[in-house]
């Protein structure tokens, strides 16, 4: 049964990473797996991409990687022109309506209050009109879903990323990011909301549910960025950590929300 | 916008305080308008140059009566048209292209440009049928314009901000580089080689062999 043994492997893989992970910390302090080349621009290079545990990281970015393969099936489930595709979208949509009022808190703590005023909005429309975040109709009126959370919070206060950490299932991260995520299962006000209510057994399938659903949603660009680098490992690295530079930058403000209403300037010269 | 408006004023005050005042102030804004009107117009061009470069894409993208092979093959000679492939070559490799031989840098160009049409195709090829939106052009560092975008996925769940960067004359643009969600095509294409070339020593013949490996 071949399958069975992928799945076995990927399971060992995941298992050794879970240990891996929990040495994290104890590695951070160690500060490097690898010696730094002789080279001084290499070894420039090197300190600048700020990747201690970078053989650790291999690792779990494998086993990801492993993971990806195992949830292929799904991923074809969920994709468009399938049967299940529907429930599959109606299942995505609430999990991000889900998402909206912690991103809310986090546009408001970073300052961005258009994006505020649009996740604010997207709440309160997809949950009404939307059928319990269902349908994503906000969405249609321009107000399209973005991201934020506490590891960006957290950049925009001024607190750097940290070493660069890749995370079992979860993906690229780092320090920053992961104490952000930690946070999160914490100070999440829908899981407190739940929580209160007495719901406290459908936060971790929530959560779990989360999860696979981000993983799904990465895969296709994840593989595609594996199809056309050479290292993907390293790859995948500079992309996560220019869009988190990018992502505190950005305002997150849909155009139709902008003062005016009518975008941004045609022109703008630097 | 408060010390900008802090600097005009005493840059008025500095000018008044001289006679020839009104030559300046006409030298300058003549200046600008010249400047400012070569900028618009670079802006346009490129602006132009990304929606002709899309609606080429796009018709190829969604010419349902090839198969998908024949549609791939044209797309990737449209990239390899219109991006900027011997400067992107030499970024790609940085810091160890100047110090490879002509030789070696040629070799690894030839390769190169295959991986690079790989990278892009790959990038868009789904996108058949969409249309993307221009939102904004600024003119950038050392001369480039940047063309600010919006696609979003045939699916449409998900919107990316593409930037194109565009350099060269009118009528003679070439793309430089796309940048999609803050992620630099060719920054990663750069430090996913830079990890390649660090574990040989800086040798761009291991890079352009590690490059044929992967059937580019």
């Amino acid at each position: 049964m071949p399958g069975g043994r992928v799945n076995m492997h990927w399971f060992l893989k995941l298992r050794r990473c879970l240990s891996a992970s929990s040495a994290i910390l104890a590695a951070i302090g160690l500060a490097s797996c690898a010696s730094l080349p002789n080279d001084p621009a290499a070894r420039a290079e090197v300190e600048r991409l700020n990747d201690p545990i970078e053989p650790i990281n291999r690792e779990v970015y494998a086993a990801n990687k492993e993971m990806r393969q195992v949830l292929l099936p799904l991923q074809m489930i969920a994709s468009a022109g399938s049967p299940v595709a529907p429930l599959a979208a109606a299942v995505h949509n609430v999990l991000v309506n889900l998402r909206e009022p912690l991103t809310f808190a986090n546009d408001l703590a970073q300052g961005k209050e258009c994006a505020a005023g649009a996740s604010l909005r997207r709440f309160m429309v997809n949950s009404t009109l939307g059928v319990g975040g269902i349908f994503d109709v906000a969405k249609d009126y321009g107000v399209a879903a973005h991201d934020n959370d506490i590891g960006q919070t957290l950049g925009v206060w001024g607190i750097p990323a940290g070493p660069y950490l890749m995370l079992p299932v979860l993906g690229p991260s780092d320090v920053r990011g992961a104490a952000g995520t930690a946070a999160e299962y914490v100070v999440d006000p829908v899981s407190l909301g739940l929580s209160r209510a007495g719901w406290t057994a459908a936060v971790w399938p929530i959560a779990g549910l989360d999860a696979l659903d981000r993983s799904l949603e990465a895969a296709p660009d994840l593989d595609k960025l594996d199809r056309t680098s050479l290292d993907g490992y390293a790859a995948l690295r500079s992309a996560y950590r220019q869009n988190q530079t990018e992502a505190l930058n950005d305002d997150k403000c849909p155009d139709v929300l902008r003062i005016g209403g009518e975008g941004i300037p045609a022109t703008r010269s630097n | 916008m408060a010390p900008i408006e802090r600097n005009r004023v005493q840059l008025d005050r500095r000018t008044c305080s001289t006679a020839r005042w009104p030559v300046l102030v006409s030298a300058l804004i003549a200046g600008i308008a010249i400047f400012g009107a070569a900028a618009v117009a670079a802006t346009n061009h490129a602006s132009a140059f990304v929606q002709k470069s899309a609606i080429e894409a796009i018709a190829i993208l969604s010419n349902g009566a090839l198969p998908a092979d024949q549609r791939r093959a044209q797309f990737r000679t449209v990239i390899l048209r219109n991006f900027d492939v011997p400067v992107i070559s030499r970024f790609v490799a940085e810091p160890y292209w100047t110090k490879a031989s002509p030789d070696q840098q040629s070799r690894f160009q030839d390769i190169f440009q295959s991986a690079l049409a790989s990278i892009y195709t790959e990038r868009f090829f789904d996108y058949a049928g969409e249309s993307l939106q221009v939102k904004g052009t600024h003119v950038g560092a050392e001369g480039v314009t940047i063309v600010q975008t919006t696609i979003a996925t045939p699916t449409g769940n998900k919107s990316y901000d593409v930037d194109w960067i565009v350099t060269g004359p009118a009528g003679a643009e070439k793309f430089l580089d796309v940048v999609i969600d803050g992620i630099s095509t060719n920054v990663t294409t750069q430090q996913d080689y830079g990890s390649v070339l660090r574990s040989t020593n800086g040798n761009l013949d291991a890079l352009t062999a590690a490059l044929k490996a992967k059937g580019f």
